[in-house]
């Protein structure tokens, strides 16, 4: 059999199953689909314009921007930025069958372009040479920028490999570590970010294109051999533990290691290092980017607030009524997971900005970044019990968690201005808001959990 | 190390550790060509574990393995295209139908259209899938599923046959089917290598079967000789596993 026979077939059955999955996946991923492909055409519009401005900026000599734009480009390319769970056909899945290497390869790559996700991705890498035209050497600048860009690709691919497997979780770890550290102390040094390197090329600097170059040569070769090694070893196992004595930790736990393995959390947390970084190096930070990334964050998170049984499905949700636990219990262990996993890293971001801004900013900070988890959860326990869907946890309606985002954005917002106006250091407002949404909490913690109790079948089939 | 010798299914010395955990330990197997053999034992024993490292899904921490003639390489063609495997949890995939997954297969093993087509069809009709054919995987009921992947090992025609648990949550009338269709294969020259915990079709099913407790091989014996000793599979079973105490239960009941 001539491989491209086997892989154009997987392919096809790939591609069958993923747009399948998409027009079996109910109404709320239909209008998914549709609110994302208006998003992407607005936001390319928008990223178009923004091009046009760095081009600008870059033929005037100044290519601080131009860099950030294509580190982040290169970051989100570094990323397993399309879940291999959410394929069908997983790679895994394919080593019973008489595939060569290089059938396999491509399969792993190819699979990752199945999803109109993708497509807009790659529109957005390839449009960001825009302003590389206003470099003195522009031919070379995209050189460098292609091939730091197919070594950000394979190297994720070969880390996503590396991570999928019992041995390779820690080298993988390791990797990234290194990675994180070169890039750290080239930051240090130079004071330039890695992506300087396509800059420098389109100012006619030779060696930069020969060493990236090396580099993607390298990624590449470590996403061919990582393949089929992790094809003989076992994925990493949820290793049995001594039984502890509390339930709810134990579920807590479990909640947590779920979350952590999603995009939406991974993105939370590339979106508070790079934010940490900012607030941390950059000479007059505005404080106002601090609050304009937390509802970012707080878009990211609410998908995983309002389907918190998404990744249960009617199985884990049987598993839970079998357990010796209430069903506030359950709940409660989602939501401390969510809280530790999304808003957790915003504490150190909160002692910077304290740091940078003053205490009185800080304070004003930490409170924001709590009322915005509790109303999230408020919100996330509501919608979870009411409107459930089985498709993952990042599965629901994207226009209720946009509508979500905009309203408890505004909620908390409002509440923090009233604060301001009152001088902000009156103990008494800060406990009364705190106090106000804790009881929001709560009130929807009693009452999902009630919910949760008399309308399980209900919720059990909207999972199924 | 001498080369291993001609049996079709070879183990010597395999060990398969996770961290501390040793799953397998010293494993050695000899099955020749047109056998059906069952490896049997407790939940937890290691059985899986070793279908897997036979199947080439899981490199053993040590030992070596061959399996018709070649270490199973998932990476290797012919190793793939030599074997056919059900594997613990089916492995199907999301939102295609029973149908749908033999037609994938057929190609991937060098099939033509045609001959995916008429081998699907008289595996689907004796395995009494051809009315259900059309159901999606994640709404077929654990038997459905388990017979489809089963049609899947089987579609290619291949040497060796790994079935892991193939009678579990199968249906009387079905598991009477599959049992008629191995002993055929067997009588051809298939070589098949089955993990079962109803001893009752294990018995009347293998030629010789080894028993593992704690990733050890504590029994290792041929059908033959057991019938000549009057004794049954489940004798040495439980004599090797070992039967829980019922004890009192007060508090039961």
């Amino acid at each position: 059999m001539a491989n491209g026979i086997g892989l154009a077939n997987l392919l096809r059955w790939q591609w069958l199953a993923y747009w399948r999955r998409v027009l079996r996946g109910g109404t709320a991923a239909k209008t998914n689909l549709l609110v994302m492909g208006v998003l992407g055409a607005a936001g390319f519009a928008r990223y178009l314009t923004f091009l046009r401005d760095v081009a600008k900026q870059t033929a005037t000599g100044s290519t601080w921007v131009l860099e950030l734009t294509l580190a982040a480009i290169l970051l989100i390319l570094l990323q397993p930025w399309w879940n291999e769970e959410r394929l069908a056909l997983g790679t895994r899945d394919m080593a019973r069958y008489p595939l060569t290497a290089t059938s396999r390869f491509w399969f792993r790559v190819l699979s990752r372009f199945i999803s109109p996700f993708s497509w807009v991705l790659v529109l957005f890498v390839w449009v960001s040479v825009w302003p590389l035209f206003a470099l003195p050497r522009p031919i070379l600048a995209m050189l460098t920028y292609c091939w730091l860009a197919t070594a950000a690709f394979a190297g994720g691919l070969a880390l996503s490999d590396l991570s999928k497997t019992a041995k390779g979780t820690w080298p993988a770890r390791l990797v990234w570590l290194v990675l994180a550290a070169a890039a750290g102390v080239w930051w240090w040094v130079q004071r330039a970010l890695p992506s300087y390197l396509i800059v420098a090329s389109g100012r006619g600097q030779w060696l930069t294109v020969i060493v990236s170059a090396l580099a993607a040569s390298a990624a590449f070769y470590g996403a061919w051999r990582t393949l089929p090694w992790m094809l003989g070893q076992a994925p990493p196992a949820e290793r049995s533990r001594q039984a502890r004595s509390a339930r709810t930790l134990t579920l807590f736990r479990r909640e947590l290691r779920l979350l952590m393995r999603l995009v939406e959390v991974r993105t939370a947390w590339f979106i508070y290092g790079a934010l940490i970084v900012y607030m941390a190096t950059a000479s007059h930070p505005e404080p106002d980017a601090l609050r304009v990334m937390l509802g970012v964050l707080a878009y990211l998170s609410i998908a995983v607030a309002m389907n918190c049984f998404g990744l249960d499905g009617a199985g884990g949700l049987d598993r839970f009524l079998l357990f010796p636990l209430r069903r506030g219990q359950v709940i409660a262990a989602k939501n401390t997971a969510f809280a530790m996993a999304l808003t957790g890293p915003a504490l150190p971001l909160v002692m910077i900005a304290a740091w940078r801004f003053g205490w009185r900013e800080g304070t004003a900070d930490l409170l924001e970044a709590i009322a915005l988890c509790l109303a999230m959860l408020a919100w996330g326990n509501i919608t979870s019990v009411l409107r459930p869907e089985g498709s993952g946890i990042g599965g629901g309606n994207v226009i209720d968690q946009l509508i979500a985002t905009v309203v408890i954005g505004l909620v908390t917002a409002g509440a923090i201005g009233i604060l301001r106006s009152t001088g902000n250091a009156a103990p008494v407002y800060v406990f009364a808001l705190a106090a106000v949404f804790a009881a929001l909490y709560s009130g929807s913690l009693w009452w999902s959990a009630g919910y949760f109790a008399r309308e399980y079948e209900q919720i059990r089939k909207a999972l199924n | 190390m001498t080369p291993l010798p001609q049996f079709e299914i070879q183990a010597r010395g395999l060990v398969k550790r996770f961290g501390d955990f040793t799953a397998v330990r010293d494993v050695t197997l000899e099955i020749p060509k047109g056998t059906i053999f069952g490896f049997l034992g407790p939940n937890g024993s290691g059985k899986s574990t070793t279908v897997k490292m036979l199947t080439g899904l899981l490199q053993p921490s040590a030992g070596e393995i061959s399996v018709a003639g070649m270490p199973p390489d998932p990476a290797d063609p012919n190793s793939r295209r030599a074997i056919g495997v059900l594997p613990e949890g089916n492995a199907l995939f999301h939102s295609l139908t029973l149908m749908e997954h033999l037609r994938l297969s057929g190609p991937l093993y060098g099939l033509t259209q045609e001959q995916t087509e008429g081998r699907a069809e008289q595996l689907l009709n004796a395995l009494d899938l051809w009315d259900v054919r059309d159901t999606y995987s994640d709404q077929a009921s654990y038997g459905m599923a388990k017979k489809c992947s089963l049609a899947m090992a089987l579609l290619h025609n291949p040497r060796v046959l790994f079935l892991d648990e193939p009678f579990e949550g199968i249906d009387p009338a079905s598991g009477r089917g599959i049992k008629d269709l191995l002993g055929l294969l067997a009588s051809r020259g298939v070589t098949i290598f089955l993990t079962s915990h109803i001893l009752e079709i294990a018995q009347q099913l293998v030629q010789s079967f080894a028993i593992i407790r704690e990733g050890q091989i504590v029994c290792r014996k041929e059908m033959v000789d057991v019938a000549r000793e009057g004794r049954t599979l489940e004798d040495y079973y439980f004599e090797h596993v070992g039967r829980p105490e019922i004890g009192e239960w007060d508090w039961l009941g």
